[in-house]
């Protein structure tokens, strides 16, 4: 891909990943083929925001888990009150990196 | 795309972390487990007594929620009061079920070397991610919670 085109899609993008990964991302992005640019766009991301927002309100259902596609996770903080309300105040502080991961995974399966 | 998938596994420095591997999910769920082991001695009936019922939703809101009475239909469970458990909660009989197989399976898994809990964890989340299976899903949650507010307010 070109230069022009990683740096736009890094600086519209860049808060749904990973910060340790970025350099590796745009390392990947700039090898791509130029016809995945098109598919990045189609990408629907998670926002690490929305996903604290709903881990803070709704966080003991396994909303935030169910949010970022995992969804055996959120089964499990469902079924269990959020891990005895412990793993859903963990979830607090962990759900915005997982996002961010999630977001990584899922762009890297398609570059 | 597989192929896609297995060259950047390979070259991301922290891929291991962030897929749901062997090595996180197994003992994740031994250590749910054991905590759901750990409940059902120290409590015998969540709804009374503790200052702490495990239920952030009842804490701060003091509504149900969906899986209000697992303890219980749990506990009933494991004594063979298969009505009694259905009645606190159905959820109850899927985790005491989940709680006697899974440490067997992960025990068979880690002796015989292979990964077929993984497996079956990730073709359930997969068929849960498809409409039909969510919205079935959703709705019988739903249903379940109405029905805990119906019992337990």
């Amino acid at each position: 891909m070109e230069q022009q085109k990683v740096d736009m899609f890094m600086m519209m993008n860049n808060k749904f990943f990973p910060e340790s990964q970025i350099p590796f991302i745009r390392e990947r992005l700039l090898a791509a083929d130029e016809n995945r640019a098109n598919m990045l766009h189609a990408i629907q991301f998670k926002d690490p925001t929305i996903s604290l927002i709903l881990s803070l309100l709704i966080g003991g259902w396994g909303i935030d888990r169910f949010y970022i596609g995992d969804t055996g996770l959120g089964i499990g903080k469902l079924v269990t009150c959020g891990g005895f309300g412990i793993w859903a105040i963990i979830d607090w502080f962990l759900i915005m990196n997982a996002t961010r991961e999630k977001n990584l995974v899922r762009l890297m399966s398609i570059i | 795309m597989l192929h896609a998938r297995r060259t950047w596994f390979a070259l991301c420095p922290s891929s291991k972390k962030m897929s749901l591997n062997r090595g996180r999910l197994y003992p994740l769920l031994l250590l749910l487990i054991a905590c759901g082991y750990v409940w059902l001695s120290v409590s015998n009936d969540s709804s009374g007594g503790f200052g702490w019922n495990g239920c952030l939703t009842r804490y701060f809101f003091h509504i149900p929620c969906p899986s209000c009475g697992t303890t219980r239909a749990v506990h009933a469970a494991f004594h063979g009061e298969w009505l009694e458990s259905l009645y606190f909660n159905p959820f109850g009989i899927l985790l005491a079920a989940m709680m006697v197989v899974v440490p067997m399976w992960i025990l068979i898994d880690v002796l015989t070397g292979s990964a077929t809990l993984l497996k079956a964890y990730r073709f359930i989340e997969r068929k849960l991610q498809s409409w039909p299976y969510a919205v079935a899903g959703i709705l019988a949650i739903l249903t379940n919670w109405i029905w805990n507010l119906v019992k337990y307010t």
